[in-house]
């Protein structure tokens, strides 16, 4: 947050300058200063009167006063103005969470995410949750959507009707597992920029298999089944993963750490059973286990029993007969797939392996030009951005984002006005600012070179030019 | 909870900076737990450039239960590493005190007599810490080591059977193996068991390290300078230092002796001398220079060591050919700057691959004085060539850099400038 003293030296010179005056209520407000930021959010409105970022935070102010009504009857109207404006909706979740209408909060909570999808709070989604708040129409959503048959989607052997017809039917719901399901998701290979050797190979791996089911089975071999996709971190297994769930028009549960571990012993195998059941009864689905490695990890690395039993339960779960697991492709995600345990590499488990090296050039403009969306930048070339970063990751690039931000803020703050993002700033970041895959391909090469008597890390050697 | 179990199974795993990640995150909720905090010191303990931070985590687990022998044992392998031998060693007494029958304290009292070069107490302490639970696979690697150091090569093969026995997927063990086998000049064998102990821990740096020895071992000349390595590694610092000296004077009275019986010999022996000199601080950069011309081989090859093996090997060569051509064509200024870089390999090889930020500070600028005197010397003689001596500035600035090159055969002895230990 930026320096209050700074601040009113640049608002002495542009006193109506309506951005820094936001900066410094917010920046009292960080401080708890909360008159002087009611203060400078008035100001503001005596500016422009209908500002929406001025109002919700003066409904904000209001609540921490312990005002809530006036807060909450402030932001019914702001809405009501600017149904549009994120912020608003996420504080009338939280304000309708305290008033304990737990679906309202819902409601509102959905409405700020569908309209800005960085807002997302997952803790306050949790406590919500918790409350009891239900995502809105879901099942509605998913009443009303027009049946599949096999063969209509893009890999319809995937799909078989037969799961479609005890769908929901279960008695325990995602909001039990604090998971959501995403109905084929909107994200799908065009959609992402770049990647094109992962996408080939994802293609190759999952996507024909699937289309060409029969051909497979004739050569005794199945379709579906477990891939395991492996990487520097913050290169986009995630993303990759979302959109094979895209292509293949299939419902997307991505699943966490946190929502497996379990202190208490044998719930955890419960919800892991859980978590598939679902899958299998949303069939077509996919299922993304992010940082598979601590589910799925080496029993010799275990301390306790009570951790080999979790394994044990996955390998039962992903040996499923092939009928129970039809349907239900299942993804994970790791950077460090070399602790696995090995029985999960095994045919019918995660036998397919799909390396997700750092971004390509093209994948890193595209990133770069998402990035840059919403800021002030002059003079962007995205293209020679990329060139810059080679080997950088998403968390990277976002990384000389923000120091080429602080450093315009800085002359800001000192000009009082607006001044943009320039080129020159964001290549000076991307020298500053050292690329983090390369401590995980030091880590890698060592694997590659010495653990790879099965031949599972050549991608890794291809990639890094050695030959051995 | 089940972050700390994730943490730990990541310390399992050996994923150090992603567990104390996560380690730290519990200790913003729970910032009075002595557990985490002893993990978080182990975790750092593993790491390079963390010791010392890990000595202040487990000072802080010892301040919130000062009465968990487990913890000072932890203190003394942290100070151990800290090459603080008696502090360990008073740790480690205070866990003994604390808890009797722990292995574990007792196997961090052997490690504290190995920081001090003390292998008799070592042995005898692995040997209690093994008696308290033969299972202890600490103890059991402290063991092999301290019995290879003493040089019992026949117990030290014993003991190194039994400990691939009890677990020969243990690469900790098959790097014991591996240097037990390399002491008893076996490099092939040594070879083998690096090899496995990498595949079982492909981050494993003592098997790398043995990795490369033992492709540098292929060679007659560098099995000797590893022989006088595995010698003087048996001794103390100050007792290496008496030996240098003594072999030295050693020296300094053969020559005499023989410059008084014939002078030929005694040009012979002293030549004889310096070869052995230069061998013993050239013989890794030549040894990587060799490995870096096996295409397979060199992937093992850190980027510094693989400097050292061009500055030394290429210095060395390109030296040869200076002096010889020099020599053969009448031309003193490359015979000049052919000294210049055989002068220049000894500090080189101690500037590239050396872990002590001083060494490389100290090694590196002698380096490039050397480098700079030798281009100085060829230009400058080469421009009034041909001439009947040598400028003063020549002989002035070559004679300091051969000295300089030669004070780089003592200084290289000082542990901290050629280990990088941390403070």
């Amino acid at each position: 947050m930026a320096d209050i003293d700074s601040l009113k030296q640049a608002l002495a010179v542009s006193p109506d300058n309506v951005p820094l005056l936001l900066l410094l209520g917010d920046a009292y407000l960080e401080q708890f200063h909360l008159d002087d930021a009611r203060g400078v959010y008035d100001q503001v409105l005596q500016i422009e009167p209908g500002n929406p970022v001025a109002r919700t935070h003066i409904a904000q102010l209001l609540e921490l006063e312990g005002r809530s009504s006036e807060a909450i009857l402030r932001l019914e109207q702001l809405c009501a103005e600017h149904p549009n404006y994120a912020p608003a909706w996420m504080l009338r979740a939280k304000l309708a969470l305290s008033e304990n209408s737990a679906g309202e909060a819902r409601e509102f909570y959905e409405r700020a995410v569908s309209l800005r999808p960085e807002v997302r709070d997952d803790e306050l989604l949790k406590r919500i949750r918790q409350a009891g708040g239900k995502k809105s129409g879901s099942r509605k959503n998913a009443d009303q959507a027009e049946p599949q048959r096999s063969g209509e989607n893009q890999a319809g052997a995937f799909f078989d009707p037969e799961f479609e017809e005890d769908e929901f039917e279960e008695d325990f719901e995602e909001s039990d597992l604090e998971l959501e399901f995403e109905q084929a998701p909107d994200t799908n290979f065009d959609k992402v920029g770049g990647m094109e050797e992962v996408k080939e190979d994802i293609r190759m791996k999952i996507l024909y298999p699937m289309e060409n089911k029969e051909l497979f089975e004739a050569y005794g071999k199945k379709s579906g089944g477990g891939v395991l996709l492996y990487g520097p971190p913050g290169c986009g297994k995630t993303l990759i993963s979302r959109a094979t769930a895209g292509e293949i028009d299939a419902k997307f549960l991505n699943v966490g750490l946190h929502q497996i571990l379990d202190m208490w012993i044998g719930k955890s195998e419960e919800k892991l059973h859980e978590i598939f059941e679902l899958a299998r009864r949303n069939a077509p689905s996919v299922l993304f286990f992010d940082e598979v490695d601590a589910l799925a990890a080496d029993r010799k690395d275990m301390r306790t029993s009570a951790g080999r039993t979790l394994i044990n339960q996955f390998l039962a779960e992903l040996d499923r007969e092939s009928a129970k697991n039809d349907g239900v492709l299942v993804l994970g995600a790791t950077n460090a797939p070399w602790h696995l345990d090995s029985a999960f590499l095994r045919p019918g488990r995660f036998d397919r392996l799909v390396f997700v090296p750092p971004p390509d050039e093209v994948a890193r403009a595209e990133i770069i030009r998402i990035m840059a969306e919403g800021k002030p930048v002059s003079g962007l070339d995205p293209v020679a951005l990329a060139k810059r970063v080679a080997d950088f990751s998403g968390a990277d690039i976002k990384a000389v984002f923000d120091q080429a931000t602080e450093s315009a803020l800085t002359e800001a703050m000192k000009s009082g006005k607006i001044v943009p993002l320039t080129q020159k700033q964001l290549a000076k970041g991307a020298k500053s600012v050292k690329p983090s895959t390369r401590k995980w391909f030091e880590s890698a090469r060592n694997y590659a070179l010495y653990a790879n008597q099965s031949g599972f890390y050549d991608e890794i050697l291809d990639y890094l030019g050695i030959k051995k | 909870m089940s972050e700390l179990a994730h943490g730990l199974l990541l310390q399992d795993q050996g994923r150090l900076e992603e567990a104390e990640a996560i380690f730290r995150s519990v200790l913003t909720r729970e910032p009075e737990n002595d557990f985490v905090y002893c993990r978080l010191a182990l975790c750092q303990l593993s790491q390079q450039g963390k010791k010392r931070i890990a000595l202040d985590s487990i000072d802080t687990a010892i301040r919130l239960r000062a009465d968990d022998g487990f913890y000072h044992s932890v203190r003394a392998l942290v100070l151990s590493e800290l090459r603080k031998g008696k502090d360990a060693l008073a740790s480690a007494d205070r866990a003994v005190a604390l808890d009797p029958e722990s292995s574990f304290g007792l196997a961090a009292k052997a490690t504290a007599y190995c920081a001090m070069d003390r292998w008799a107490e070592a042995e005898e302490w692995s040997r209690k810490a093994l008696a308290a639970d033969s299972d202890n696979a600490m103890a059991a690697n402290l063991l092999t080591h301290s019995l290879r150091m003493l040089g019992r090569k026949g117990e030290n093969a014993i003991a190194v059977e039994q400990l691939l026995a009890a677990d020969p997927e243990d690469s900790f063990a098959h790097v014991n193996a591996g240097w037990s086998a390399l002491q008893h000049g076996e490099h092939q064998k040594a070879e083998t068991h690096f090899r496995e102990a990498l595949r079982l821990d492909p981050d494993s740096e003592m098997a790398r390290d043995g990795l490369i020895e033992s492709f540098r071992a292929r060679s007659l000349f560098y099995r000797v300078y590893l022989s006088y390595c595995f010698f003087m590694q048996r001794f103390t610092g100050g007792k290496q230092w008496g030996i240098v000296i003594g072999i030295y004077i050693g020296y300094l009275v053969i020559r005499q002796v023989l410059e008084q019986v014939n002078p030929v010999i005694a040009a012979v022996f002293v030549f004889l001398w310096l070869a052995l000199v230069m061998w013993v601080w050239l013989a890794p950069g030549v040894g990587n220079f060799l490995i870096l011309l096996d295409r397979s081989a060199r992937l093992a090859l850190k980027p510094g060591e693989r400097w050292q093996g061009v500055a030394v090997g290429l210095g060395l060569l390109l030296g040869a050919i200076g002096t010889g051509l020099g020599f053969a064509l009448d031309f003193p200024p490359a015979m000049l700057a052919g000294f210049g870089l055989v002068a220049s390999t000894v500090p080189a090889s101690m500037t590239f691959g050396n872990n002590s930020a001083k060494g490389r500070l100290v090694f590196g600028s002698i380096t490039g004085f050397v480098y700079l005197v030798t281009i100085g010397v060829f230009i400058s003689e080469s421009l009034r060539h041909p001439a009947v001596e040598l400028l003063a500035t020549t002989q002035t600035f070559g004679g300091i850099a051969i000295l300089a090159a030669i004070l780089c055969t003592w200084l290289g002895n000082v542990r901290s400038l050629r280990q990088g230990i941390e403070t």
